[in-house]
């Protein structure tokens, strides 16, 4: 023990993984920043997400006053922008935690007991690999009206699959591990392992799916929000403001431009920084 | 001697499925195949052959990480091979196992000290304070230094992390030891502080002990008496020295002639093994060595040998042992 | 193998049933029809009169039942946003545009995005390969709306160098089809990439460079035949993608393709178009499925067939 090799934690080699990776220390100080503005939203915009306030300045651009210019009824692009990344924000953090709620016991009791669990929660995987998942939401939500509980029920009805799938190997990967026979072999019940063994060891790849689910249920918000089938007006959303700008897009090209890359940069991000942490936590690359 | 486990006919045989959905062929393969031996109340057993000859899904049966297709565990006057989970809880404190790779078989999540005392928190025993302090002295009993019951397996070598696993099976103060290739993962240097540990261990503690391996050297070096395995059934079984001097079995001729000897001058004549081994699903009537077999003689791709006694406390499966007294 | 393809078929068959089951009585379940009081101002006996004459009246089962029949015999019915015609006569109408446009999108979009996640994992860790890995991770994450948004605004709206919409001058067909080979150029280059450095890192490639062999054969014949077998298996999500992107990049770009008559039927609640609509899609994404799976049996030389 002696040596001159100073011993490190894995943790310490996650860390110091994640913050080498500087496209994903960008995305998540992004994130943090979209966060703390959202949440923020009334202090630091001058109107409301709904106040008519600028209706003599209908469809102005970008100036100093109005930093992303008034849209056509006279609202202020960056209040409903700045109000949208709630809406956005709120959908894929709830979306997701619904996602791990649903996927990590099914994932994790499917690769614990198998059998006729693992064969049903499988079978149901494979179902929900086939089909297209936005199509089937667009379906659902035409179907039974959008609004925010609507969306997040359906995404969530599709991100737990993902999540499932990711915890049923790590649970069938760790259970296969020597340690967890060792504790079997000493009398330990089902119970000693999952909290023992199993959810310690799977805790990272439960982080990582739930950071992965939460762009899913954005795009998936602003998609249908886009065709009209999502967040009902004047409640703003990314997409709907895309689908709304397009009609003014050959003269007013601020009114799609600002949501859509707002759109495109939170997704990015997000995914960029959930990438980051996976690749952080991969045991692969240990030490390196 | 006194005995403490006997096993009785003890097999395993695995259904194995290949090939693609839509033309799969099973087919059975025999790991353990009819496996009967004692062990002594202070023995050291070895229980030695090439890898994929059973000998540690015998030591897995053991301590029931697999059930037994078909024999009996005799323990205490109970026989442990049918038993169902909920009631093999103290024959599992009394066998305990020890895995042949001591970076899978300890969890990284887990303090050393906690490791230790996982056996004392499955079965209830010690509060959360007397644990941590027992722990310390275990892990002073095995060599090394009870500060490291903070530490985390990574932090430490291969040996050192042996002696986690030997502590962990030593918590429960058990009569016998299974330990699975205890040594083979480990470097050179190493494997010796670690048979002696072990022996150590066997002398103070009075236990018993079956240790696996394949390593003939380590072997002849700590066991009393050693068990042949091939292809799933015992070959040859006896004292250690005896089998090492004559041995009566073919396969056991060909495998004590494998050991490299450090001496050239020394080198005599050795049996080499020839010809392609068994196909693991062959038929059960059959001496599983005889295709690669110097001594073969007409029915032995026929008849299965029984184990035979050869002399005295020594048994072979051979129908033409290599004896000339007995017999 | 037969055995296979035909257990494939008769799950695809089974799932067809149980997809237009499950939809057909969503859609019959759910308080609102075509002829509702604020939609059209009909009197009661008008309606009664209509609903009959779409056979709205009857139990659900019955109707489902009449349906596929119907659907057996290659008839969608008469879609409601334009009853002068029958469904299948719109969709053969409709096709045309959405399968040219994303067949164009694929073709152009797969040797690219192969291209590039060659020269990517060729020259790792230089500009190509953060250009290569900025592009795939843009086009996988970003949705595709929003890629013909920034196309729109950047060639149609800002430099007036493309139409963003029409249908008739092939030269508007240019936009669309940049969206569209987006979805496979940034996968193909994400999974070219990752699938060539796995081969190019297994020890056969070692020797063939130190048997001197030159670097091209070793690179094009025996690294991309190697890396490619993966790569088959990734053209699932990309049909998937095209298909689904078709809907928002019709309805952008203004193409009369079967993605825009997708969300006009949702809209305007068109039930027979809508049906016909997710059958269709179904049994297209049932088969690409299939073809993906067997293709890739047949590719890969340790699970072909002897």
């Amino acid at each position: 023990m002696n040596d001159l090799t100073v011993v490190r934690s894995p943790g310490f080699y996650a860390r110091r993984r994640f913050f080498d990776n500087k496209a994903s220390v960008f995305s998540g100080a992004f994130i943090i920043l979209l966060t703390a503005a959202a949440i923020a939203a009334p202090l630091i915009t001058p109107s409301s997400y709904a106040d008519q306030k600028y209706l003599d300045e209908a469809l102005a651009f970008p100036s100093a006053r109005h930093w992303f210019g008034v849209d056509n009824v006279g609202r202020d692009l960056y209040a409903r922008i700045i109000y949208g990344a709630r809406v956005s924000l709120g959908i894929g953090v709830v979306s997701a935690l619904a996602s791990i709620a649903i996927g990590v016991p099914l994932g994790a009791a499917a690769g614990f007991f198998g059998g006729v669990i693992d064969w049903i929660v499988t079978r149901i995987v494979e179902i929900f690999s086939v089909i297209p998942p936005l199509l089937v939401a667009i379906l659902a939500a035409s179907l039974f009206g959008g609004g925010i509980l609507n969306i997040i029920i359906i995404s969530s009805a599709f991100g737990w699959v993902g999540v499932a799938r990711l915890v049923r190997g790590q649970v069938l990967t760790v259970k296969g591990r020597e340690f967890v026979q060792a504790a079997r072999a000493m009398g330990a019940g089902s119970k000693h392992i999952i909290v023992r063994h199993l959810i310690p060891n799977s805790i990272s790849p439960i982080i990582v799916g739930f950071v992965l689910a939460i762009p899913q249920a954005m795009m998936l918000e602003a998609s249908l929000s886009f065709l009209g089938v999502g967040i009902n007006p004047p409640i703003p959303s990314w997409g709907q403001m895309i689908s709304d700008g397009l009609y003014f897009m050959f003269f007013y090209w601020h009114l799609p431009l600002f949501p859509t890359l707002f759109l495109a940069v939170t997704v990015l991000t997000t995914s960029i920084f959930g990438d980051g942490l996976r690749d952080a936590f991969d045991p692969t690359l240990k030490g390196k | 001697m006194k005995t403490v486990l006997k096993i009785e006919g003890l097999s395993k045989h695995f259904v194995s499925r290949s090939g693609p959905s839509w033309r799969r062929r099973e087919s059975v393969v025999r790991a353990v195949d009819g496996v009967s031996f004692e062990l002594g109340e202070n023995e050291v057993l070895g229980l030695v052959g090439e890898s994929g000859c059973g000998k540690s899904t015998t030591g897995s049966l053991i301590v029931r990480l697999l059930d037994p297709t078909s024999g009996s565990i005799i323990h205490r006057g109970l026989d442990i091979a049918c038993l169902p989970e909920t009631e093999l809880l103290e024959s599992r404190k009394k066998i305990q196992l020890i895995f042949q790779d001591p970076f899978a078989s300890l969890d990284p999540m887990m303090t050393l000290g906690e490791i230790v005392a996982e056996p004392w928190e499955i079965h209830g025993i010690y509060g959360p304070k007397e644990r941590r302090n027992e722990a310390v002295h275990l892990l002073e009993s095995v060599g090394l230094d009870g500060e490291l019951s903070g530490r985390y397996p990574h932090e430490l070598s291969g040996g050192q992390r042996q002696r986690i696993a030997i502590a962990r099976a030593l918590a429960l103060d058990p009569e016998i030891l299974i330990a699975d290739e205890p040594t083979s993962a480990l470097d050179v240097s190493v494997k010796a502080q670690i048979i002696n540990l072990l022996g150590d261990i066997r002398d103070t503690r009075g236990l018993s002990m079956i240790f696996i391996s394949h390593d003939l050297s380590m072997v002849r070096h700590i066991s009393q008496r050693i068990v042949v395995m091939y292809l799933g059934r015992i070959m040859e079984y006896g004292p250690t020295g005896e089998i090492f001097a004559r041995p009566n079995h073919p396969y056991t001729r060909a495998l004590l002639d494998a050991i490299p000897v450090p001496d050239p001058m020394k080198r005599g004549k050795r049996t080499i093994i020839r010809g392609e081994a068994l196909a693991p699903d062959a038929s059960e009537e059959i001496c599983p060595f005889y295709p690669r077999c110097e001594r073969r003689g007409a029915d032995c791709d026929r008849k299965r040998p029984p184990l035979v006694e050869t002399g005295r406390g020594r048994f072979a499966a051979c129908l033409y042992p290599e004896t000339e007294a007995v017999r | 193998m037969f055995t296979y393809v035909l257990k494939r078929l008769v799950s695809l068959v089974v799932t067809f049933f149980v997809v237009s089951m499950i939809i057909f009585s969503l859609m019959h379940s759910i308080p609102g029809g075509p002829f509702d009081e604020d939609k059209m101002p009909l009197s009661p006996a008008a309606k009664a009169k209509i609903m009959a004459q779409y056979g709205l009246d009857k139990p659900l089962a019955v109707q489902y039942v009449r349906y596929m029949e119907s659907v057996l015999r290659f008839d969608f019915g008469i879609p409601y946003q334009s009853p002068g015609e029958t469904v299948v006569a719109l969709l053969s109408r409709a096709w045309p545009p959405s399968f040219l446009l994303g067949g164009l999108g694929l073709l152009i979009g797969t040797p690219l995005g192969i291209l590039l996640g060659i020269a990517a994992a060729l020259r790792r860790n230089r500009p190509v390969d953060y250009i290569a890995s900025a592009v795939s991770t843009l086009g996988i994450t970003v949705p595709i709306y929003v890629i013909s948004l920034m196309l729109m605004l950047v060639f149609g709206v800002w430099l007036k160098w493309l139409p963003t919409n029409g249908w008739g001058n092939p030269v508007s067909w240019i936009l669309p089809v940049a969206a569209y080979a987006i979805v496979p150029l940034a996968t193909f280059a994400r999974y070219t990439r990752s699938s060539f450095l796995d081969v190019l890192n297994k020890p056969f490639v070692t020797v063939l460079m130190a048997k001197g062999l030159p670097y091209r054969t070793v690179i094009f014949k025996h690294v991309l035949k190697n890396a490619a077998i993966p790569m088959v298996t990734i053209f699932f999500p990309i049909f998937i993608g095209i298909t689904t992107g078709s809907i928002f990049v019709e309805q952008m770009f203004r193409v009369p393709g079967l993605g825009s008559y997708f969300v006009t039927s949702i809209s305007k609640r068109d039930y027979p178009l809508e049906m016909a609509l997710i059958l269709l899609l179904t049994l297209m994404v049932g088969i690409a499925y299939i073809v993906t799976d067997i293709a890739y049996y047949y590719l890969n030389p340790r699970t072909r067939i002897k």
